[in-house]
């Protein structure tokens, strides 16, 4: 497909957004590999990162020969591809669920919502995907009644009706079955083909230690290191291996030091 | 003999430099006190706990290549921010200080820009330069130039180099401008009637004459380069490709605002401030010599 692109001429058959999370946290997720040891980090905090494995190094060699031949696009760390897909320029485009009311809205032209590809021969592959890492956090040490209060606003927020409305509008994930119940009963995934991939992909298998979340201290910074060293393979100045090799390193320094900070 | 005008007395001195002492306490010694007993803790991210660690986060911190790295990276930034802007601008004042004509509309238009905010500018540019639906780069692209600021370490420089001496040039042209016009027109005259031209004054009369605005620039440029820029480097590289634009201060911000690792932070603001002192007291030591007041 790639191939056809570009002796078509395409000058950008695929971009992506949010490069640690979809070609790293999830490919190891979907492919059913550790990301981190101590089971992503759930199992104590002297996790260790583990994403230089084989299937990981595959893939990044695979993108950094495709973006050497033109055919992947790198266009920043965030969402910066998004722009290119919707203004038409890149034909295939890696993205958070989250993206689809942008793309809605603005894209000019039909497209279609399809599964994460995975790599056949890869063992487990596809398991499930993982999310992005958002949430909401309550605090200790306030008085009852604001936490009364608390309670009311998260049991507004995860109510049904919310959370389908959340769900339709934006494209990200309802948080509860009961919301996602309620947006297949109103017909919205007949109506708006493609919404609910992400939902199925998250929900396919019951989760592994390697695809049920990570939980990694100074995990902003690891995926600052993350997207260093993979805009170093996309420039062609490393190897997957070298790149993925160094960042568990540099992020391991990271990791020791939180698990210190946390003690 | 100079003249002095003394006050009697020293309550009265005292009222009067008291509004700027209560300012430089509250906004300078006070965070910069609390950056300095910061630097020496790690606290965990949702700030309930600290422990203390001594020097170990400039140790951790120094230890570290690329954050090493980030000086050399900064060193360059700051160098370029400075000459251009001061040199741009220095430009635009000696043909601003000569037009007769429309001079006002010319100076608004040019100070104009410092009216923007870093971040602001940041964004601005980016759209130019985005690498797929930037204008400039599509004009580049029809001059058969592939711009791509995002993989291109040395164009990334660039633009965010431009992009922060942008808004600074109108700031330094209005130093500049103010400067000249305050040199006496009749030593000028008395250049050009013994057959000087004009770039000849420029360079042995008017330069010279304004070093005192020039210096001041360079310090002020210099601790602007260091500070303040990292609005624009977050909205237009985020410190990338790789660290090609990771500078000091955008380094503290990353890791202390967005990574939430208070204590590296600190450590870090700490010893930006000490780079910073030392260069300003190396600019007043051994520039300074050569400025004529």
């Amino acid at each position: 497909m790639l191939d056809q692109l570009k002796e078509a001429g395409h000058g950008c058959p695929m971009t992506t957004a949010w490069q640690s999370w979809i070609h790293l946290e999830n490919l190891s997720a979907y492919h059913d590999v550790p990301f981190a040891t101590q089971e992503n980090g759930f199992a104590g905090l002297d996790t260790e990162l583990a994403f230089n494995g084989p299937v990981q190094v595959q893939h990044i060699a695979q993108m950094g020969e495709w973006a050497q031949e033109g055919k992947f696009v790198y266009a920043g760390r965030r969402n910066e591809g998004g722009a290119n897909f919707r203004a038409g320029e890149c034909a295939l485009f890696t993205e958070s669920s989250a993206g689809y009311a942008g793309i809605k809205a603005e894209a000019e032209f039909d497209f279609e919502v399809r599964p994460l590809p995975y790599w056949e021969g890869v063992d487990g592959a596809p398991q499930n995907t993982i999310i992005g890492g958002a949430s909401l956090w309550v605090m200790e040490g306030h008085e009852d009644d604001e936490y009364q209060g608390v309670a009311e606003f998260l049991n507004f927020l995860s109510s049904p009706e919310i959370q389908a409305k959340w769900h339709q509008d934006t494209g990200y994930l309802p948080i509860t079955s009961a919301a996602a119940e309620a947006t297949r009963e109103a017909g919205f995934y007949d109506e708006n083909p493609g919404t609910d991939v992400a939902v199925q992909q998250m929900t396919a298998n019951e989760p592994t230690a390697n695809s049920k979340g990570l939980r990694l201290g100074s995990f902003d910074q690891i995926r600052g290191i993350i997207d260093e060293e993979l805009e170093a393979v996309w420039s062609g100045d490393k190897s997957a291996e070298e790149a993925l090799n160094s960042a568990v390193e540099r992020g391991n320094q990271l990791l020791r030091r939180f698990e210190s900070a946390s003690r | 003999m100079e003249k002095r005008v003394t006050f009697q007395g020293v309550l009265l001195p005292l009222l009067l430099v008291l509004p700027q002492i209560v300012v430089t306490a509250v906004f300078f010694f006070y965070p910069a006190g609390q950056a300095i007993w910061q630097s020496l803790f790690i606290p965990d991210p949702f700030g309930l706990s600290m422990r203390f660690v001594g020097l170990g986060n400039f140790e951790f911190l120094l230890s570290d290549p690329y954050y090493r790295a980030s000086f050399v990276t900064t060193a360059i930034f700051s160098s370029l921010v400075t000459v251009v802007s001061m040199g741009v601008a220095l430009y635009l004042a000696v043909l601003a200080d000569r037009l007769i004509k429309g001079s006002g509309t010319y100076r608004t238009l040019l100070i104009w820009p410092y009216a923007v905010a870093p971040a602001v500018a940041g964004v601005l540019w980016l759209f130019m330069f985005n690498t797929r639906v930037g204008v400039v780069t599509w004009y580049l692209g029809l001059l058969g130039y592939d711009w791509n600021h995002v993989l291109n370490e040395g164009e990334a420089m660039g633009l965010v180099v431009v992009a922060s001496a942008w808004g600074r040039i109108s700031y330094n042209f209005l130093f500049f401008l103010a400067g000249l016009q305050a040199i006496p027109k009749s030593v000028i005259e008395a250049a050009a009637i013994d057959g000087a031209r004009f770039w000849t004054r420029f360079r042995t009369i008017v330069f010279p004459l304004l070093s005192p605005t020039t210096f001041f620039l360079l310090v002020v440029n210099v601790v602007y380069a260091f500070f303040e820029t990292f609005g624009v480097i977050h909205t237009i590289t985020s410190g990338g490709p790789q660290q090609a634009t990771t500078i000091l201060v955008y380094k503290v911000f990353a890791d202390g605002f967005v990574g939430q690792d208070l204590g590296s932070s600190a450590a870090q603001s700490v010893i930006l401030l000490v780079v910073v002192s030392v260069l300003t007291v190396i600019q007043f030591k051994y520039i300074e010599r050569r400025v004529h007041y």
